[in-house]
Order: C-alpha cells, then sequence, then structure tokens
C-alpha cells in the first residue's frame, strides 16, 4: 500500500516534469530566432556606434591569427589582466577595408570585468570606444558611459593611452573621472590592449 | 531652595563629569585645528564649519521639538558632530551638502536610533561616508592655494610620488579642513588627555598597529610611515572620531581591541583598497564590531567562571 | 462569490501587502529597484507569475500530493519563470537586460511559494487566481513607489526624464543602502498611519497562520 502510494507520488511529479519540459522546450523554439537576430540587430548597431560609416563588420582569419598571438603576448605588457575578445573589419559599401572593431576587455575594474568596443581607423587613429558591459557604481565609476568620459578616446592616436588625474589631458593621455580612477584606467587599458593587436601584430 | 530638596534614586555622587563638560572640552580641543583650517583655506572654510553645526544642532531641536521628547540640544553633543564633520569636508564643497551632511547625521544616524548614547556609529563619519558616496567628486576634490585643484598627499602616494613631510606636519597641503594639520591635531589631543576627557588606550594601539602594518605591508620606510600616519584623517579619526563615547568600548581591554582592528582596516583600506583614503570606512565598520568587542573584553567579576 | 474576489484584490493591495505589511521579497525589493520602470517591470513580471503559478497549482490541488507538494511547486514556478524570461530576452530586450539575474531569481521569491502554500494549494482556481492578481499588483505598487523615490532622489529623474540637475542627486539612494532608506521610510509612513503590518504586531498578518512563516525567512 506504502509502495504504491510513493509510486504514484513519483508518477505525478513526473508527468508535472515531462510537461513542464515540453513547455519550455515549445515557448524556446519559439523564441530562438527572435533572441538571435535581437542579439545581432543589437551588436551590429553598437559597432555602427564606433564606426558609423561602415556598412557591414567582417570575420577575417588573419586578423583573427593576430589576435590569438597579441593575447598570449598580452600578460607580459603592463595593461593589467586584460584581453581582446573579437576583432572585425569595417567595410563600406565597396568593400574596401576602412578600419577595424575590437572587442576587448580588463577585469581590473571596480567590479571587475568590463567590456568595450574600440573602432580604430587603417591608419591607427581611434575612432570611438563604446561600453558594453560595466557594473560599477553608479555616479561614480558608471560615468565611464557618459560622452565626457569616452568621448576623449575619438581622435586619439599613440600605441599606448595613459590616464592622467590633473584635468588637462595631453595627446597621449586620457582624463580621469574625479572618484573613479580605477575604473578609468581599466577602460584605457582594455583600449590598450586593442591598440597593441593594431600596432603589433595587425598592421605592421 | 526647592532643588536641593529633590528626591532621586541612587548614585548620589557628583563630580564634574557631566555630558555638557565632556562635550565642550572635545568641542575646545578641535579649536586648534579648526583655527588653523580657517586661516589656511580661508572665510569658506570658516562657513563650512558653521554650517555643519547650525546643521546639526537645528537638526536636533526639530527632530526632538516634533517628536515631543526632551529637547537635549544643550549638552552639546550635537555642536561636536557638527564640527566633526564640518572638519571632515573639503573647504571648496557647495555649502548644501555639510547641511544635508548634519541633518542626516543627527537625523538618520543619531536620533532614530534613540538619540545621545544610542547610536550605533559615529553619527558624523557616518554622514561624510553618505555624502561622499553620493557626492563622490565634491567631496574628493581638494583645494590649495586660490582654488587650484591638487591631490592630497595620500593620493600622491597612492600614486608614487614623494610627499613633503614637514609640509604634512604643519599642515601646508590640500585636504579635508580639520585633518592637514598635525601639530595643530596634537595640541587638541593633549587637551583632551590632560582634562582625561579621552583615554590614550584606543588612539595608541590605532596608531602602532597601523605604523606597523604600514611597515610591513607598505615600504619599509620611516618616512613612508610617517607620510602615512600625517597624512589623511589617521591622527583626526584616533584622538577625535574613534574615542567617541558611544560608539567604542567600554571596557580597556575591549578598547586596545578596538584600536588594533582600526589600524589593521585602515592599512588594508589604503594599501590595497582602490582609494587613498580609507580611515572612515574602518572606524564605521569598527564601530559596528564594538558589541562583539564588549562580549568578548567583559572582565570577569573575581570568583566566576567566564561562560 | 464575486465579493470574495475583490476582497482578495484588495486584501493584496493594502490588507496583506507583500512588502510593506508581509515582508516578503525582499530581495528583489532592495536590489532592482534603482528606477520607476525598473520596479514597475519586476513587479508586473512577478505578478505575471504569481497569477499562473496559483492557478496551476489550485488546479492540481488534488493531484499533488503533501509529500511531492515542495519539488512539483517549484517545477512549476520554474517553468513560468523560464517562459517570462524566454518572451522578455525575444521582445523587449532593453528589460531583460536592465532586470538581469533578477529575473531567474523569481523562481525563490518567497511570495510566490508562500502564495502557492498557504492560499492556492487551499483554494479554488478562480479566488486562487485573484489572489496572484492582488498579492502581483500590491508588489507591483510597492515597487513602483520605492523604485519612484530612488529615481528622484538619486538620478533626479522620473520615468527618465531629468527633473532635478547633476550636481544634486544624492547617488547613495540608486546604491544599496538607499534601497534600506527608501524602505525604511515608506514602512515608517505606513505604521505611522496605523495601516495593518507585520512590525505593528497587532494583527495576524499573514493570514495564513504561523505555521506558514517557515517557507518566508529569506527571501
Amino acid at each position: 500500500m506504502k509502495q504504491g502510494r510513493i509510486l504514484k507520488d513519483a508518477l505525478i511529479l513526473f508527468t508535472i516534469t515531462v510537461i513542464s519540459g515540453l513547455i519550455l522546450g515549445g515557448v524556446h523554439e519559439l523564441t530562438k530566432d527572435t533572441i538571435n537576430n535581437s542579439s545581432i540587430s543589437a551588436h551590429l548597431e553598437a559597432y555602427k556606434t564606433v564606426f558609423p560609416d561602415a556598412v557591414d563588420f567582417k570575420a577575417d582569419d588573419k586578423l583573427t591569427d593576430a589576435l590569438k598571438k597579441s593575447n598570449e603576448e598580452l600578460p607580459s605588457q603592463n595593461y593589467g589582466n586584460v584581453g581582446l575578445d573579437q576583432a572585425l573589419q569595417a567595410v563600406d559599401k565597396s568593400g574596401t577595408v576602412l578600419g577595424y572593431v575590437i572587442t576587448s576587455h580588463s577585469n581590473d575594474s571596480y567590479d571587475g570585468l568590463v567590456q568595450i568596443l574600440v573602432g580604430i581607423n587603417a591608419d591607427k587613429t581611434m575612432k570611438g570606444i563604446e561600453i558594453l558591459e560595466l557594473n560599477d557604481t553608479p555616479g561614480l565609476g558608471q560615468r565611464a558611459e557618459e560622452p565626457e568620459f569616452k568621448g576623449q578616446f575619438a581622435g586619439k592616436s599613440g600605441e599606448s593611452l595613459t590616464v592622467t588625474k590633473s584635468g588637462s589631458a595631453g595627446a597621449e593621455e586620457i582624463n580621469a573621472i574625479s572618484g573613479a580612477t580605477i575604473t578609468s584606467r581599466a577602460v584605457t587599458n582594455a583600449v590598450n590592449a586593442a591598440l597593441y593587436l593594431m600596432y603589433h601584430n595587425a598592421l605592421q | 531652595m526647592t532643588n536641593s530638596l529633590s528626591i532621586s534614586s541612587s548614585p548620589h555622587i557628583r563630580n564634574q563629569v557631566t555630558t555638557p563638560n565632556i562635550m565642550f572640552d572635545v568641542a575646545i580641543a578641535m579649536i586648534p585645528a579648526s583655527a588653523y583650517g580657517v586661516y589656511q583655506f580661508g572665510i569658506k572654510a570658516a562657513l563650512v564649519l558653521f554650517i555643519s553645526v547650525i546643521s546639526c544642532v537645528l537638526s536636533e531641536y526639530v527632530y526632538q521639538s516634533l517628536m515631543g521628547r526632551p529637547v537635549t540640544v544643550s549638552d552639546g553633543s550635537a555642536l561636536v558632530t557638527g564640527m566633526i564633520l564640518g572638519l571632515n569636508m573639503p573647504p571648496a564643497i557647495s555649502l548644501w551638502i555639510p547641511f544635508l551632511g548634519g541633518v542626516f547625521a543627527i537625523i538618520v544616524v543619531k536620533q532614530l536610533f534613540g538619540g545621545i548614547g544610542q547610536n550605533f556609529m559615529n553619527p558624523a563619519l557616518a554622514a561624510r561616508c553618505f555624502l561622499l558616496i553620493s557626492f563622490a567628486g565634491e567631496m574628493t576634490t581638494f583645494t590649495y592655494h586660490d582654488a587650484v585643484v591638487s591631490p592630497t598627499p595620500l593620493a600622491a602616494l597612492k600614486g608614487g610620488q614623494s610627499v613633503d613631510l614637514t609640509a604634512m606636519f604643519i599642515g601646508k597641503i590640500p585636504g579635508s579642513m580639520g585633518e592637514v594639520s598635525v601639530i595643530a591635531l596634537l595640541i587638541g589631543a593633549a587637551y583632551m588627555l590632560i582634562r582625561k576627557v579621552i583615554s590614550i588606550r584606543i588612539p595608541a594601539a590605532y596608531l602602532i598597529t597601523f605604523a606597523l602594518f604600514v611597515f610591513i605591508f607598505g615600504r619599509q620606510d620611516l618616512s613612508y610611515v610617517l607620510a602615512h600616519l600625517c597624512g589623511g584623517g589617521v591622527i583626526f579619526g584616533a584622538f577625535f572620531m574613534a574615542t567617541d563615547y558611544s560608539s567604542s568600548p567600554i571596557t580597556s581591554k575591549g578598547q586596545i581591541i578596538f584600536g588594533i582592528i582600526l589600524g589593521i582596516l585602515t592599512g588594508l583600506f589604503r594599501l590595497f583598497g582602490g582609494s587613498a583614503e580609507g580611515v572612515s570606512y574602518a572606524i564605521i565598520i569598527s564601530n559596528l564590531l564594538v558589541p562583539l568587542i564588549e562580549e568578548i573584553s567583559f572582565p570577569i567579576p573575581l570568583g566566576r567562571e567566564r561562560r | 462569490m464575486k465579493n470574495q474576489n475583490m476582497e482578495r484584490i484588495w486584501n493584496g493591495i493594502w490588507k496583506e501587502n507583500p512588502t510593506f505589511v508581509m515582508m516578503l521579497g525582499m530581495c528583489p525589493t532592495l536590489a532592482v529597484t534603482t528606477s520607476l520602470i525598473n520596479g514597475f517591470a519586476m513587479g508586473i513580471s512577478t505578478a505575471l507569475v504569481l497569477i499562473f503559478s496559483n492557478i496551476l497549482i489550485s488546479l492540481l490541488r488534488k493531484v499533488i500530493s503533501d509529500n511531492i507538494r515542495i519539488p512539483a511547486y517549484i517545477v512549476i514556478v520554474a517553468t513560468l519563470v523560464s517562459t517570462v524570461q524566454m518572451l522578455l530576452q525575444a521582445y523587449i530586450p532593453s528589460l531583460y537586460t536592465a532586470l538581469g539575474i533578477y529575473i531567474p531569481l523569481i523562481v525563490v521569491n518567497c511570495i510566490i511559494l508562500g502564495r502557492a502554500e498557504s492560499f492556492a494549494s487551499k483554494n479554488g482556481i478562480i479566488v486562487s487566481a485573484f489572489d496572484g492578481l492582488g498579492m502581483g499588483i500590491g508588489f507591483t505598487i510597492a515597487l513602483t513607489l520605492i523604485g519612484l523615490v530612488r529615481e528622484i532622489l538619486g538620478a533626479g529623474s522620473v520615468l527618465g526624464t531629468v527633473v532635478i540637475p547633476k550636481e544634486y542627486h544624492i547617488t547613495a539612494f540608486v546604491l544599496a543602502p538607499g534601497a534600506f532608506f527608501a524602505l525604511a521610510v515608506l514602512t515608517a509612513l505606513q505604521n505611522k498611519f496605523k495601516a495593518p503590518s507585520a512590525t505593528n504586531g497587532d494583527t495576524n498578518s499573514c493570514g495564513a497562520g504561523c505555521g506558514s512563516c517557515g517557507e518566508k525567512i529569506g527571501g
């Protein structure tokens, strides 16, 4: 009698689980394409913000190899815990390569990871940056997302940039966000990682 | 005459150690540092100090009146809180920020928890930390000489630059108005020690532990350790803020443990933390540990065994 | 019958408001209410899950025996939450990014299991649905209010429109401490006006008797 009840309970639980699984599978099938599309279009939109004149962004084998090589060399550079995630060519309508869009990150921000997009022209000057992921303190580190800070990168050139707290940044310097030097430094080093790829492995 | 016939319960011993007396001694002890701050940073600094004090006293008066409680403004504790808060401010700050700080210190940290003696952390410091996370920009912009923004010695130290020790000792440096002059602070501290308002246990344990920590984990260099002791709010914190009666342990052994924890935390925050300074956070975190410290350090009556 | 349904809604909004009265679901209450829209969205997502979980659990209350009720409830709630999550990700991606980790955490929101346990498992389908609706509305109102207060004080804006100049923003209010301040003040006001509350101590406020409180701790 007791065994019968356990069997019955198990069977009920099993049925509930199976039905739940089926429902979840169905919803997943239904939403899969929409989710994919929206994340692709979100990415494309982000690429466009750092490289507005490009119409398409393409992967390139040579670039990917250069990225792998840079990732091996970066730890020996003085940029802290940084890495490169993706490098794409930004091409115009005729297929000419205008520059590059590089996804890089640093793990040294106040809350750990900061991931950014860096747009670099073919002549190695900076096109601009966009913050992809940053979970810092609002009002402090999170101000890296304001144009006042991230706008500084556009037009800069040079192999590596440094952060200054003086408030009057020179040619290869970036003004720190007041009260958030760590975040400023992490973002700048993630940019430096992208520059390293350009200067040392991709565009000799 | 009728006063002398009042009936009260024991104890009946009377002496001069009353809350107003203690508080006014602390206030007097802060005069050298305040005077130096005003001398160095000008009339704006006096205004910041004045606003902080007014805000604290007013908040206490208004809150207690509204809540129908006895008004205790005259015991001087709000005055002291206001002075400590004011001395913790950068002199160039917008005036409404110290005002908000005073309201927060008195109403949120002190009165909501039951008023004087009941606050679980130092009201002035809790307010400073509240302001620091709310207005990080304004609270960390220090000016020196004609409103030129410059880094504090601690920030310079963190950035690996060298600092001028003599200037730090006298106070010719940018910083919060109350913490710049070590000599003025030490005069006030000596006054409090002589008047027996504070005991040397907490400051001594704090400063020694902190110096050792910096020596071991920072740089084995005497001038580096001295720069850390003279820079920022360590001296001010050790003598004026960590010794706050209601948020520090009452047992002597507990006071020494409290000082040691403070020293370690301050060292940790300064050497391994994100920002250059860490005294305020060290003190309010240690304030929270006070009940535990008292629990383990309570003296055992003769003949009893520890539970 | 109709009165009973309306009573459930009123009960969820005022008499047993899950946030201000029962102090349930504190984790999302404190964590996601950094702005009005975040609070509102979290409230609505939770309300949706709550209504459907109440309906399903009430429907299955005769089938699910006492021994397996907790795993069965969890599976049902988790399925609903995952569905909401996927729908949000597909159709309102911006909201999905803003709510982040807190959507999956709806599963462990004690309001949902609490209502399943103390109400839906003992009552009919329709009245359970209204109970879920009421609780959901109550939760949404509370989160929206807290979000409104924090957004105005911390970011100086309402629904993203800046109304207070930047230098007067009290950043602490969009951080964790601000959540506690805002909740404390709103609860204090409620106490002041003698609204029923767990902290007033004069009402058997959870409505389910004291035996059900075991599930409510730690939400």
